[in-house]
């Protein structure tokens, strides 16, 4: 038994009720939230509901929610499970290697203790999205858990990429974090972001987590300034950065020719770029551009992979997670995206957040990796 | 994929290859970067070199070492074992296979689809395994096969790397050890299964009087040994400590054995330990002979015997005339209180006489003064009878019996009763063990402990007395503790002398001889007696009495 609850406007006596409501049914329920970055200051008021009814509750702040195919800066969506998944938060993490092997070494062992037989089993990741190594983070928890589990996860935070609070129980607010559960019974998540990698490559060959220092022995900057104008003939100086960072983003390049895309945030003084994720040390990086998104293939791949997974989409609702660079890259045509996902895959509606970042496979029982610009998606049988 | 994506994978691969010193991190982070780049869920590496090379026959399943697997739980759990596995799968060339027959061996539930073998050379096979085919343009194989070889010597360099730093540790392990050997204040000779000396460290050659040259090479048997047994007798061959390890293939502790430098004329004691080590078949491979220098200690030792056997002595006759002395100071008390009585008794006798006879001749002052005449006179008779009982504790004869002190307390209970009528005891009484004393006496000394009990409690509205005992290895530890007025522990130190009162007479009567009497009794037993209290808030009176 699922429970699904959405709405615009923060009711405490709505919410009361139909979590009391919940506890009726189901004594052991436990609550999901997703708040939106401009209701961040009602976490307080949710937590001491969720106290009151001792109703166990995890959340994150998301830069905003998505309600019946929309974005809504205001609201709050409960997921309502009929006993509440184990979870737990992780973090801060360490960027010394020997250290943040230990860390997720914890993690997977904690969550590996909680895995019981062959049933089907997500790990759904919310990381803070500040933290600038999540990929690295990912291939050492694959070490550990490697297929015990489907990984599934997004980012949370602010979209001015400002560090904030954006985890919670019951009663903490913590950053810097992840929050892990386990879904049980659950086959994972569908991700695809539809970016076509062009042919002009270089090469990251300095980085330091998610911040790119030097490309092709150059301040990553002035390349990045080059490219724009040899390829796309776009001219980024430091005042239109931001605003032109997500319709450039780059791309690293895979051999299975996918790419995983990073969409450049910040910028320092001394040339170096900060992304949305990780870029490992000498990767293969190129330059995307706006044109070369694929809705068409985004949602088509995501239908068909939705399909294989839990079959027809009729009678479900559809728990979504679109990038939030991405909105930002193609504007309006983001709801209309949403709209052609619903009646693609033919759910009932369309919830969830828009995301920092998201961690997925692009092909069921792939290597999971940490992506931006991606619509995350599974069915949520409420 | 054009040829500057290749070019460009491939250097980041071999990037990643050559930023690894240890073998295993080289291993996992490959064959992540290759999943990374496919999206296939498992990689696996196999090593055996010798195994690729000899399998002639392709329809036998050979074993192969599995050295890691990402990605497969349940392959991961065969990490470090050898897996038989059809040579078709494992054995080739780089290429893409997509029968999946093949992959039936594999320990897992997973169906996968296609495997991308990548030969190492010389070294090994990675397998990178996809639940889906792949696409048939992706030039997978031509991507990753260049950077095999550089793996491959990345990981002989890893071998070659951690070989090396084993042998350092061994080599750092087998100088420490050799330090410690040396160093050690303490011989140590080592014989090996023929008995000749391997090893032998420079306390050894100290203590031996011998050099390195001259000890190495020789046996337990040989005729330059002068082992002394501890009595200073010629020590038979047979019994030399290594000798006797050998015979009997048991440890040897703590063995002493004189021995005479070749030269000198002085004996050196040694205090000697020998342990077998066996081979696998209980045959001694070698014995460890450690020993240490005693000849201080053994002529110490024996100094110090003769002191005590001469202390013994003075102490013995001190104690003997002590006890005279004791006893003669005891019969002279006993003797002059004995003999105060009867003065006494003609003091009170004729102080009774002059009073009868002097009927209506005395006036009111002089009766007053022939009365306090008579009470100082029983007064004192009374302390006398109390210092002729103190003595008689102390001569009495102790009749030992075993005593039940449950029913001692009962029956001194049950006497006092009738004089506590008026007052409200919450008695706490525990079991008490049975001992072994003289009963008389212990029940003396208890009525005495529990009167007083009853006694300094008397200001009490409800008074409460506990009675108890303290199991010790070695003895027994009795208490009466009450909630009476108890006293400054400072006066504890008088408590029980003879006629030593903490409170006044006035307040509470007696003669302050019963707590001294307490003391001699359980003296007499081996015992000791304490107390702890305060003002105000009770009192605890232990003994303790030897099991």
């Amino acid at each position: 038994l699922k429970s699904l609850y959405f709405s615009e406007q923060i009711k405490t006596d709505k919410i009361e009720k139909i979590i009391a409501g919940w506890k009726q049914k189901a004594p052991q329920t436990g609550v999901l939230a997703f708040l939106p970055e401009a209701d961040k200051e009602n976490i307080p008021i949710i937590q001491n509901i969720f106290k009151k009814e001792n109703i166990p509750l995890a959340g994150a702040v998301f830069p905003e929610i998505i309600i019946n195919n929309q974005f809504k800066k205001n609201g709050i969506i409960l997921l309502g499970f009929s006993e509440m998944p184990w979870f737990q938060f992780f973090g801060p993490f360490a960027e010394s290697p020997e250290i943040l092997q230990e860390q997720v070494k914890n993690l997977s062992d904690a969550a590996g203790s909680q895995i019981r037989g062959n049933v089907e089993t997500t790990l759904f990741m919310i990381f803070d999205s500040m933290i600038p190594n999540i990929g690295t983070i990912l291939d050492e928890l694959y070490l550990g858990l490697a297929d015990r589990v489907h990984y599934m996860g997004v980012n949370a935070g602010s979209e001015t990429f400002k560090s904030i609070p954006c985890l919670f129980d019951n009663s903490s607010i913590i950053q810097n974090g992840l929050l892990a559960l386990l879904l049980k019974n659950h086959p994972g998540a569908i991700l695809e972001h539809g970016y076509r990698a062009p042919a002009q490559m270089i090469s990251a060959t300095v980085t330091h987590g998610n911040r790119i220092i030097s490309i092709d022995w150059k301040p990553a900057f002035e390349v990045y300034q080059e490219m724009a104008k040899t390829h796309y003939n776009v001219i980024i100086n430091k005042e239109n950065f931001y605003q032109n960072g997500v319709h450039f983003p780059f791309g690293i390049l895979r051999a299975n020719g996918e790419i995983v895309v990073r969409i450049p945030v910040a910028l320092e003084d001394d040339g170096s770029l900060f992304c949305v994720g990780e870029v490992p040390a000498n990767s293969v990086l190129t330059l995307l551009s706006a044109p070369e998104i694929d809705i068409e293939k985004t949602i088509k791949t995501i239908a068909e992979g939705l399909q294989e997974m839990g079959g027809p989409g009729e009678n479900k609702s559809l728990l979504t997670f679109y990038c939030a660079g991405r909105r930002h890259h193609i504007g309006k045509t983001s709801v209309e995206e949403l709209n052609k996902l619903k009646q693609e895959t033919n759910v009932n509606k369309i919830f969830g957040a828009l995301s920092l970042g998201e961690i997925g496979a692009t092909l069921k029982g792939g290597y999971p990796l940490f992506h931006n610009a991606t619509l995350v998606c599974c069915y949520w049988n409420d | 994929m054009n040829r500057e994506k290749i070019l460009a994978i491939l250097y980041e691969m071999s990037l990643v290859i050559g930023n690894e010193v240890k073998l295993q991190p080289l291993l996992n982070r490959t064959i992540q970067k290759l999943l990374y780049h496919t999206s296939f869920p498992c990689g696996l590496f196999f090593c055996g070199k010798e195994t690729f090379q000899n399998q002639t026959n392709p329809d036998f399943p050979v074993k192969f070492h599995l050295e890691t697997a990402i990605g497969d739980h349940m392959i991961a759990e065969q990490i470090g074992q050898s897996l038989e596995l059809p040579p078709l799968l494992i054995t080739g060339k780089t290429e893409l296979i997509t029968n999946e027959d093949l992959f039936q061996m594999l320990p897992t539930d997973i169906k996968y689809k296609a495997a991308l073998r990548l030969v190492v050379p010389q070294t090994g096979i990675i397998l990178l395994l996809s639940r889906t085919m792949p696409p048939d343009d992706l030039p997978l194989t031509e991507i990753f096969e260049p950077v095999m070889s550089m793996l491959a010597k990345a990981v002989l360099l890893c071998q070659r790397n951690e070989l090396f730093i084993k042998e350092q540790a061994i080599k750092q392990s087998e100088e420490n050890y050799k330090q410690l050997v040396q160093k050690i204040r303490a011989g140590i000779v080592v014989h090996n299964s023929d008995g000749k000396i391997t090893i032998c460290n420079s306390t050894a050659q100290k203590l031996l009087g011998l050099s390195e040259d001259q000890i190495l090479g020789k046996t337990s048997i040989d005729p330059d040994w002068h082992f002394l047994r501890e009595d200073t007798s010629i020590m038979p061959v047979d019994e030399y400590p290594a000798n006797l390890v050998m015979s009997t293939k048991k440890p040897l502790g703590d063995y002493v054995a004189g021995i005479h430098h070749p030269g000198g004329s002085d004996t050196i004691w040694l205090l000697i330990n020998g342990d077998p080590v066996f081979k696998s078949d209980n045959i001694i491979r070698q014995i460890i002979i450690t020993f240490v220098d005693i000849t201080l200690q053994k002529s110490a030792m024996a100094a110090l015997h003769q002191l005590n056997s001469e202390l013994e002595t003075r102490v013995a006759l001190r104690t003997n005339e002590l006890e005279e002395s004791n006893k003669e100071l005891e019969a002279f008390a006993y003797s002059v209180s004995h003999d105060l009585r009867a003065p006494l008794r003609h003091i009170d006798g004729f102080v009774k006489i002059l009073i009868e006879d002097s009927a209506g001749k005395l006036d009111e002052s002089a009766l007053h003064y022939l009365d306090v005449i008579t009470n100082s006179a029983r007064k004192m008779n009374s302390l006398i009878e109390d210092l002729l009982s103190f003595s008689r504790m102390g001569r009495k004869q102790i009749d030992v019996q075993t005593v039940d002190l449950n029913q001692v307390i009962a029956e001194i209970i049950q006497d006092m009763t009738p004089d506590l009528a008026n007052r409200q005891i919450q008695w706490n009484i525990s079991t008490l063990p049975v001992i072994e004393g003289d009963s008389a006496l212990l029940r003396h000394a208890l009525y005495n402990l529990i009167a007083n009990a009853v006694k300094f409690t008397v200001t009490r509205e409800i008074a409460s007395i506990e009675i108890g005992a303290l199991e010790k290895i070695n003895e027994h530890i009795f208490f009466i503790r009450d909630n009476g007025v108890g006293f400054d522990m400072q006066l504890a130190k008088n408590l029980f002398g003879v006629f030593q009162r903490l409170h006044s007479e006035n307040d509470f009567e007696g003669t302050g001889i019963g707590l001294a009497n307490v003391r001699r009794i359980i003296q007499r037993h081996k015992g000791k007696v304490w107390a702890e209290a305060g003002v105000n808030k009770g009192a605890v009176f232990y003994f303790s009495l030897p099991k």
